[in-house]
């Protein structure tokens, strides 16, 4: 592994750009570092902690709440300011020593099929404010940023922090990787599951979409039942 | 780059590369309590520091994220060698055991109280989630908490730390603390990779990724040329030695099937080649450049496949007996088979068939079966599957091995270090007296550390270079080429009267022991054997059989055979009890034994010779059920209040061993120091176990003498004498006893030379504390010190040494029941556990403390087993879970909500003070328990481990 120090946003933008598939953001590490992550032996970490904030905030203007890409999964939990759904969601990362280093903005960017906080976000309507490789600042979307398979680097996260949504998730033990997270809030459900893509809708059985598969977490259907009655009441 | 930061208050410069993870760094730089178990997986907790004021791994931080941070280690929770109140508590509380993490659970506690003087109990949870812990479970850390709180706020501990036993004793059945607890929660170097100085050299093993394949060629001309590699070992330079890696007792009931490196390999993940090289790059980049010709073969992984006529053959060499051979032997050789065979020598026949790759087999019973279930107004038939789980101990195989003095010196962490000692003098062709093994301080065994699996190679190679080699398995390694439990079939039909008596049992349990026979006969015989006899049923009857197969090893896994035979007879048990109307505990309580009743069952359950015919001794099994239906409201349904939440009960009853009586031996030599204090040279291996305190509480009551004046030297080759070893629940009962004999024979001793000494006859002498002789006659004393001084003096009579040495054909058996109640979501399918109570009678507990948290540790295992743990393999016999998080090994947050341990007060006849195993007996109960209790919350029975939502929703018709 060799690791990048860019300057400035717009730096690091543009090493990932020229660093093509190898080049990952590397923010608090947990997914890249870890036995089995994404990091390779010859992957180039572009270390983008120093150029992100993490602070926790609520406008005072438009009342949204802003979370800064490097607050920790902790920082979030810790957070009045969250809503409930995402504290919990928080929470799905089991490990304490992890949601201290585990930054959101990494746990999105991630885009693993068991994120813990990927269904969460995109039923709570969580804007992303990213900059494209190209260095454009935009806003999208959750569910656009996953199903584009983004690789702009996310900044911050703005939302309503009056919302409120249920979140589940079923995995064999505290610490195995979940077979299913499901989320809703307001008529939006988005759905995790394990060695499938996500999926994101406005209605109950969007899973459907799912192309359910069998793995060790689970029997296709037993997930695809799972994702069936979650919301049932 | 080098990097500064400020480590335990100190400017500290760490250097290394920047991509480096800060726990390399640290532990190369001396912060050994910074430990790895998962390989940076992010799982175990093992490299825990805080950094910058939070908790987190790290070996999930790069070097150059260390610039100017403040880091805390292990080592500042202690000054100038004093324990901090939270490591003292962890001590007292009996949480330290094997102890490769504890130095970092004492930070983690240390750092909550810090930020919560108060915690509540989710508090401690939540820091503790992402700490795993095997040996001692979760719960007494909770007490440990609460001891650190009362000695900051009151200067003292006001809390019972466990029950206390026999009230004329001092220390044995007094929580006193472990004697080397200090020494392991301060984090001393005293594991195995502790001893390894820089400029070692590594061993390195590539692997077969084929799980059946013959070796055409191995060329490693190009390896060899590598700058840096010393030797490269395979099966065409290796011993042609056979030999089997189940630290068991000589003769083995386990076939020699294997050689060092075979020309055929038998399961993903075999040894293909061995690569002793200056350090671990270069060992990886020469096996890169090893190229090996494989000749695959169809492979078998499962009992039924390996049995189907015309099933590829794990085992087709040249079958030898050491003893007993069949008249037939020449004519059953008499087969066309490849050379790369090799042989499988058995030491005495177990029933093996190679030819349909039968490793063991056995059969027998009591009674008239069908007689039995001819009498039955029901009976019940069902089948049960246990699955392969892995004992994972949070400090890997490990081994370091040099010469020295042209001797062979071999850091172990090992169960058994005789063992150890007899098959690296076989493997190496040298004699015993040029090896010296050193059992270390082991992190964590379960049984796989019974197993040679790594000490064998380690140290030939080592003989044969002259280097000081160190190995060391990956955790991935850890799962596919070591030890498992031996995954079993058990099928038990069991017919039953209308009152609840039990006419007959039948059981047949097919086990797979994978690619070698280790334990292949003791293992499923144990299922067996410390399961009927729990039965005072007049018609039993037995069959199994153990097959070769091609997945990774199994072995010995703390419990052996017995919790796949508890968890077969106990469900089978409440099937029946349901099927003839009759309430479970009335069926249990009918049909258990009771003191004195003759366990005729035993007689053809010995290890492959006939077995010990006892009386049941002391038993603790009717109090345990007892009080344990009263603490769980047996019979009293519960009801969640939640229409999708069940609530279910079940319990188990259970038993084990201690020691293996008429094979076992135990040896210990006492010696009375110049000073008065007293070396035990105890041949038992303690393994985080407790054993050493055993020891010297043992020679405490009988010398009289305090603990700080008794040192116990254990599991040294050279220093002690021969102790079969750490497994089958025989460290306190035979190395005990052991330590018992030598201590009483030190009595007899200082007693004489007393008499000698002060003109007394010696029956008006007795020893007194704090180590003396008293004269009752005339109210002379003598102290040991002045006694052993002029005993070595110029015309004394020599140092005082006495010699023990213990066998028996006693058998002592712990007994026990376990209980749980769940709640099932029946929805879901998800389980949640209320409530855990394990009921077990250890005769005296001569660590109580201890011992209630290894009751803690294993029924944590056990429900590990029960519910969420298992290896799977794809089609090719390739582990895909081999790590911990996909496995699947329980945490805090997965502990039952209401846990606790409660030891019955037994006196044992035969047990140094009436003591009796422990911990292996703690495996057993749960996975029955906690079947019994899902079919009582939701009415479906659960066959097969892990009982998983999955499985349940699928019984339960949902999908």
């Amino acid at each position: 592994m060799e690791i990048l120090h860019p300057k400035t946003i717009e730096e690091a933008v543009k090493m990932m750009k020229e660093g093509k598939s190898k080049s990952l953001f590397l923010s608090g590490g947990n997914d890249i570092l870890r036995l089995n992550g994404e990091g390779k032996e010859n992957s180039i970490l572009l270390d983008v902690a120093p150029l992100l904030g993490k602070k926790i905030y609520k406008d005072k203007e438009s009342g949204m709440v802003h979370i800064g890409a490097m607050a920790t999964l902790e920082d979030v939990y810790e957070s009045r300011l969250v809503p409930s759904i995402l504290r919990e969601a928080c929470l799905f990362c089991p490990s304490f020593e992890r949601r201290n280093t585990s930054t959101i903005g990494g746990n999105v960017g991630a885009m693993r099929s068991d994120s813990y906080l990927l269904s969460t976000l995109s039923v709570l309507d969580v804007v992303l404010k990213i900059v494209t490789l190209d260095g454009d600042e935009r806003e999208e979307s959750v569910p656009s940023y996953v199903k584009n398979k983004s690789k702009a680097l996310i900044t911050e996260f703005i939302f309503d922090g009056n919302k409120k949504g249920r979140t589940k998730r079923f995995s064999r033990s505290s610490e195995t990787h979940a077979a299913v997270i499901a989320s809703e809030c307001e008529g939006r459900y988005a759905y995790s599951v394990s060695s499938s893509p996500f999926v994101y809708g406005e209605r109950k059985d969007v899973y459907d979409e799912c192309e359910f598969k069998s793995d060790i977490e689970g029997s296709a259907e037993y997930k695809k039942y799972l994702c069936s009655i979650v919301f049932e009441n | 780059m080098i990097v500064k930061c400020i480590i335990n208050g100190k400017h500290i410069s760490l250097e290394g590369n920047e991509c480096d993870r800060l726990r390399d760094v640290l532990f190369s730089s001396g912060y050994n309590t910074v430990r790895d178990s998962d390989d940076g997986e992010g799982f175990a907790g093992t490299d825990t520091i805080i950094f910058n004021d939070k908790l987190v791994y790290s070996n999930l931080i790069p070097l150059f994220r260390a610039e100017g941070a403040k880091i805390r280690t292990a080592e500042g929770l202690s000054e100038r060698g004093e324990l901090n109140y939270v490591q003292k508590a962890m001590v007292a509380s009996g949480v330290v055991q094997s102890a490769y993490n504890s130095p970092t659970v004492a930070l983690v506690l240390t750092w909550l109280l810090e930020k919560k003087p108060n915690p509540t109990k989710d508090d401690i949870k939540n820091v503790l989630s992402g700490i795993f812990i095997r040996d001692a479970g979760y719960e007494h850390l909770y007490l440990a908490l609460k001891l650190a709180r009362e000695e900051r706020d009151y200067g003292e501990y006001k809390s019972e730390i466990a029950p206390s036993f026999r009230p004329e004793l001092k220390v044995i059945g007094k929580p006193t603390g472990k004697v080397d607890g200090p020494s392991l929660v301060k984090g001393e170097k005293v594991f195995v990779e502790d001893k390894v100085p820089e400029g070692s050299y590594v061993l390195h093993v590539l692997r077969s990724p084929y799980a059946h394949a013959y070796i055409k060629s191995i060329d490693t001309t190009k390896a060899e040329k590598l700058e840096g590699v010393e030797a490269i070992i395979t099966a065409f330079n290796c011993p042609d030695v056979y030999y089997m890696q189940a630290g068991q007792g000589n003769p083995e009931p386990s076939p020699h099937d294997r050689r060092l490196f075979n020309k055929k390999v038998r399961h993903v993940g075999d040894r293909v080649a061995g690569i002793v090289a200056k350090d671990m790059s270069v060992a990886m980049k020469a096996a890169s450049l090893i190229k090996v010709e494989y000749e695959p073969l169809d492979a078998v992984f499962t009992v039924e496949e390996a049995e189907k006529k015309g099933a590829p053959l794990v085992h087709n060499g040249v079958v030898e007996y050491r003893s007993g051979a069949p008249e037939d032997l020449d004519k059953y050789n008499n087969v066309k088979r490849d050379e790369r065979e090799g042989k499988v020598v058995y030491q005495f026949p177990l029933g093996g068939d190679i030819h349909k790759n039968l490793a063991a087999s056995n059969h027998g019973g009591i009674g008239d079966i069908e007689k039995g279930f001819a009498e039955a107004d029901a009976i019940v038939e069902d089948t049960f599957q246990t699955s392969q789980v892995q004992c994972t101990p949070l400090e890997p195989h490990v081994c370091y091995a040099k010469v020295e003095n042209g001797r062979l010196v071999i850091h172990a962490s090992t169960q058994v270090p005789y063992h150890v000692r007899r098959i690296v003098s076989w493997v190496c062709g040298i004699p015993e007296n040029m090896i010296h093994v050193i059992k270390e301080r082991v992190g964590g065994g379960y049984g796989s550390k019974q197993d040679i699996l790594v000490e064998d190679l380690t140290a030939y190679a080592a003989w044969i270079t002259k280097k000081s080699v160190y190995y060391r398995n990956t955790r991935a390694e850890e799962f596919y080429a070591n030890s498992t439990r031996h995954p079993m079939k058990v099928h038990v039909k069991m017919g039953g009267k209308k009152d609840g008596t039990i006419t007959a049992i039948y059981m047949e349990v097919k086990a797979n022991t994978g690619p070698y026979g280790n334990h292949c006969l003791t293992v499923p015989m144990n299922s067996c054997s410390k399961t009927l006899p729990l039965f005072a049923v007049d018609n039993m009857y037995y069959d199994l059989e153990v097959y070769y197969t091609n997945t990774p090893p199994a072995g010995a896994y703390q419990g052996y055979g017995t919790p796949k035979g508890t968890y077969g007879l106990m469900m089978t048990m409440a099937e029946l009890s349901e099927k003839l109307g009759v309430d479970y505990r009335t069926m249990v309580e009918k049909n258990h034994v009771y003191p004195g009743y003759m366990l005729n069952i035993l007689k053809g359950l010995g290890e492959g010779r006939e077995g010990n015919v006892v009386p049941v001794g002391s038993c603790g099994l009717d109090e345990a059920i007892k009080k344990g239906c009263e603490m769980i409201n047996w019979g009293v349904k519960e009801d969640s209040g939640d229409p999708d939440w069940k609530i279910g009960k079940g319990f188990s009853m259970i038993m084990q061993g201690s020691g293996l009586p008429g094979l076992d031996h135990a040896e210990a030599i006492c010696k009375l120091e110049t000073d008065g204090s007293v070396i035990l040279n105890s041949g038992g291996a303690d393994i985080g176990t407790g054993l050493d305190t055993i020891s010297a509480k043992i020679v405490s009551e009988i010398l009289k003498l305090p603990l700080s004046r008794i040192t116990v030297v254990s599991g040294d080759t050279d220093s002690c004498a021969f102790d079969t070893g750490a497994y089958a629940s025989s460290g306190t009962f035979f190395s005990g006893n052991a330590s018992r004999v030598a201590t009483e024979n030190l009595k007899t001793l200082i007693l004489k030379e007393a008499s000698l000494q002060l003109g007394e006859k010696e029956e008006d002498l007795e020893l007194r504390e704090p180590g003396e002789v008293y004269s009752s006659r005339s109210g002379k004393s003598i102290s040991y010190q002045e006694l052993s001084h002029t005993a070595i003096s110029g015309s004394g009579r020599g140092q005082m040494i006495a010699h023990g040495s213990y066998v028996t054909t006693a058998s002592s058996v712990p007994y026990g029941a376990h209980f749980a109640e769940v709640a099932v979501n029946i929805k879901t399918g998800e389980v949640k556990l209320r409530k855990f109570y394990a009921l077990q009678d250890a005769g005296t507990p001569i660590n109580p403390e201890i011992a209630l948290c290894q009751m803690y540790g294993a029924v944590m295992k056990s429900i590990g087993h029960s519910l969420y743990e298992g290896e799977i393999l794809d089609k090719d016999g390739v582990c895909i879970n081999a790590n911990f998080t996909d496995y699947g090994t329980p945490m805090i947050l997965d502990a039952p909500d209401d846990f606790k341990a409660v030891l019955i007060d037994v006196n044992d006849s035969d047990g140094p003070f009436g003591a009796k195993s422990i911990s292996e007996i703690a495996c057993n109960g749960a996975a029955p328990a906690l079947g019994i209790a899902i079919h009582d919350a939701c009415g479906v029975w659960i066959k097969s481990w892990p009982m998983t939502s999955e499985k349940i929703l699928k019984a339960l018709g949902k999908f």
